[in-house]
């Protein structure tokens, strides 16, 4: 018996490990496009093994310290300690400036990736009857990678992080009857206090990566439990030994977790690492240096959050000055703005399982070309963001592509964030229901789910099925 | 209520009798228990229930009660009066500003001359042809064509430190004031004008605020 054999058999006669290697033959449905969520996945790892090499050498403090480094710019000036750190990071620690832009780039690919795989979970139709709990659990962790790449961008406490830290204070403290308290609690008090940086770092290194992780195993979790769902089938497939129908949807048909899906994994893995690293190599991002500290009397001439959260910006940019006080309620433009639209966005999110309501189970993904209305609906939505976005960077269209002023294009856009997307959506859907010649009835996929409900998946040989 | 009893089925007839009437017409078959009338058990477990719920939730929810300590604040922003009558106004390297400093159409950002708790209360500075102000402009805080507002935007709290021509703007969400006309709104977001701040002229040629602002600085207070 050959040295890892008992080796082996050793943990085997302990921890059962014949009975779990079932487990390796998990179908993975061969389609490219399921890939996105394990590019964010990827993107989160390396997110962590980056943090964990920053959180070494930052200090989360703004208590002035005198600078003495590499930067001779900055030499022998009083800046806060936070910013003293990241300057250290990016210019005195070996490796430092590729470790910190890699963070940087990867939380722009983690918030990307998810923003990509949603759009295929909705367009594909995967979010239906029964994958409605892991569509929720999805959003849920959409608004923890937006909450992770805020308060990871306040930290080094530049110019743009304390002007966008002070702008989400306000917001927070503008939601009415609350506000005050949420502000105490976020941001430590009026902004910026000793105690906003601390409370930031500690929700960013802990508090939220903690969340992410407890829904990303939950979403693995359900994931698991009821498996991929998979392309329409065009015929029946002959898997090793067995032949599976093409209407059967108690069966998923796909690549074995292991070792092909464990090899596909690993080159998108790299492939993720390899990108990533090309970007920090090459593009800097978030250059400290150049942006200065924190100063409290200025605000730089330009300024915009990332590009996932323009479209909140673009409604803050948009909305008049509103104030209504009903009782002891306030409700002003920064909480509609910045807060209600936001919310009523991702609530719209929430509930739409719930509005384009599955009776039977469904374990094919549909074609979006073959579901009019529910496919002009995500390119309505798509246009709004965009839209929306495009407002956020008013000033940039306005002064430099069309060489006139916010006052004129403001209204264009309310205009068109309020035409456009219907507009869109209401061609989509004429399009797909007379176009292309496909079936009239639209309700039925093209390959109709058989309905039966889940009953277990005979054992398939060659590793083809699930459990 | 329907949970499962220990003798669940086998005695129908347990319903309709009580030992407490009559312990001695117990029938020879059927030996008094506790858990004969599943009446009192289900009663007792109902409470039980009721009891470790309430316990329980009151138990996790004092562990909770130790959250609200989360909202001490130490380091309070400063709410009291930021100018008073007779505080010079400076530019960012503390020189007190003179009457000359600025030539019309200018522009700076001006602090109050430094005191404990007032560090930073950034305040536009302009000047105008004195003519040339009117709308809301409160003229009895201006002072040969100086006019004073604070700088700090009324809708999410950025430095208004950007200018189109005669405009202020705030370069966060382009909200835009006039100065002319006492700062009013004229487009954008904000909901309501930049505060103004009243000024004058020492007899040596200071600039001296003369009171504090004329309204809340910064968001809200709309």
């Amino acid at each position: 018996m050959s040295r890892a054999k008992q080796v082996y058999d050793w943990f085997d006669s302990r921890l059962d490990l014949e009975n779990g290697q079932t487990f390796l033959g998990k179908a993975f449905p061969a389609e490219d496009s399921f890939l996105l969520g394990e590019v964010a996945v990827f993107c989160f790892l390396l997110l962590i093994l980056t943090g964990v090499f920053l959180g070494f050498f930052y200090e989360p403090s703004t208590s002035d310290v005198e600078y003495d480094g590499p930067v001779a710019e900055f030499q022998g000036e009083e800046m806060p300690e936070a910013f003293v750190s990241v300057l250290h990071i990016t210019y005195a620690v070996p490796f430092g400036m590729f470790i910190r832009r890699l963070h940087h780039w990867a939380a722009h690919l983690f918030v990307a990736s998810i923003g990509l795989h949603m759009l295929r979970v909705f367009f594909t139709g995967a979010y239906r009857n029964p994958r409605e709990p892991n569509w929720i659990v999805g959003t849920g962790l959409a608004v923890l990678a937006m909450g992770a790449a805020y308060t990871g961008y306040a930290l080094p406490f530049d110019e743009f992080a304390a002007t966008a830290t002070g702008i989400g204070y306000n917001l927070t403290v503008s939601i009415p009857l609350v506000g005050d308290f949420l502000g105490e609690i976020v941001f430590g008090g009026e902004f910026p206090t000793s105690a906003t940086i601390p409370r930031l770092y500690f929700l960013h290194v802990l508090i939220i990566p903690l969340a992410i992780m407890g829904l990303l195993a939950i979403h693995m979790y359900i994931l698991i439990r009821q498996k991929h769902t998979e392309a329409p089938r065009e015929d029946d497939i002959e898997t090793g030994s067995e032949r599976v129908d093409r209407e059967d949807d108690g069966v998923i048909v796909g690549l074995p977790a292991f070792p092909n899906q464990a090899a596909v994994s690993a080159v998108v893995f790299f492939l993720t690492a390899a990108v990533l690293s090309l970007l920090a190599g090459l593009l800097p991002v978030h250059n400290v240096a150049e942006y200065g500290p924190n100063d409290p009397a200025s605000t730089p001439a330009l300024i915009m959050p990332d590009w996932f959260l323009m479209w909140v910006y673009g409604f803050l940019k948009l909305l008049p000055g509103i104030a209504v006080d009903i009782g002891p309620v306030h409700i002003n433009s920064e909480f509609l703005g910045g807060i209600v639209l936001p919310g009523l966005v991702f609530g719209a999110i929430l509930v739409w399982p719930f509005v384009d309501r599955t009776p039977e189970p469904t374990h094919f993904t549909v074609d979006p070309l073959e579901r009019p209305w529910q496919t002009a609906v995500g390119v309505a939505a798509v246009a709004f963001v965009m839209i929306a976005s495009i407002a956020g960077m008013n000033n940039i269209l306005a002064n430099q592509v069309l060489n006139s002023s916010t006052n004129v294009v403001n209204p264009v856009l309310t205009a068109a964030l309020l035409l456009v997307p219907p507009l869109f959506g209401a061609i989509t859907y004429l399009l797909l229901r007379d176009g292309d010649g496909s079936p009239p009835a639209d309700e039925e996929e093209g390959v109709a789910a058989d309905g039966g409900t889940d009953t277990a998946a005979s054992p398939e040989p060659g590793g083809d099925a699930d459990d | 209520m329907d949970y499962p009893k220990p003798d669940d089925g086998d005695d129908e007839s347990a319903d309709d009798y009580c030992p407490c009437e009559d312990p001695t017409a117990v029938p020879e078959t059927t030996q008094p228990s506790i858990f004969a009338d599943d009446r009192g058990e289900l009663k007792r477990r109902d409470f039980a229930k009721f009891l470790a719920t309430a316990g329980g939730l009151t138990a996790i929810a004092s562990l909770a009660a130790p959250l609200s300590g989360l909202t001490q604040v130490f380091e309070r922003g400063y709410s009291g009066p930021v100018y008073a009558d007779g505080i010079h106004l400076v530019d960012g390297e503390g020189q007190r500003v003179t009457e000359s400093t600025l030539s019309e159409g200018g522009q700076m950002t001006v602090f109050p001359e430094p005191r404990p708790g007032i560090e930073d209360a950034p305040t536009l500075l302009v000047r105008f042809p004195e003519d040339q102000y009117g709308g809301d402009t409160n003229m009895a805080f201006t002072v040969n064509g100086y006019a004073a507002y604070s700088k700090v935007c009324t809708h999410a709290g950025c430095m208004v430190s950007n200018r189109e021509g005669n405009t202020l703007v705030c370069p966060c969400h382009f909200g835009k004031f006039d100065p002319l006309s006492g700062a009013a709104v004229t487009d954008g977001p904000p909901g309501r004008a930049l505060p103004q701040l009243p000024i004058t002229v020492t007899s040596d040629g200071y600039l001296v605020a003369t009171g504090d602002f004329e309204g809340a600085v910064g968001p809200g207070g709309n």
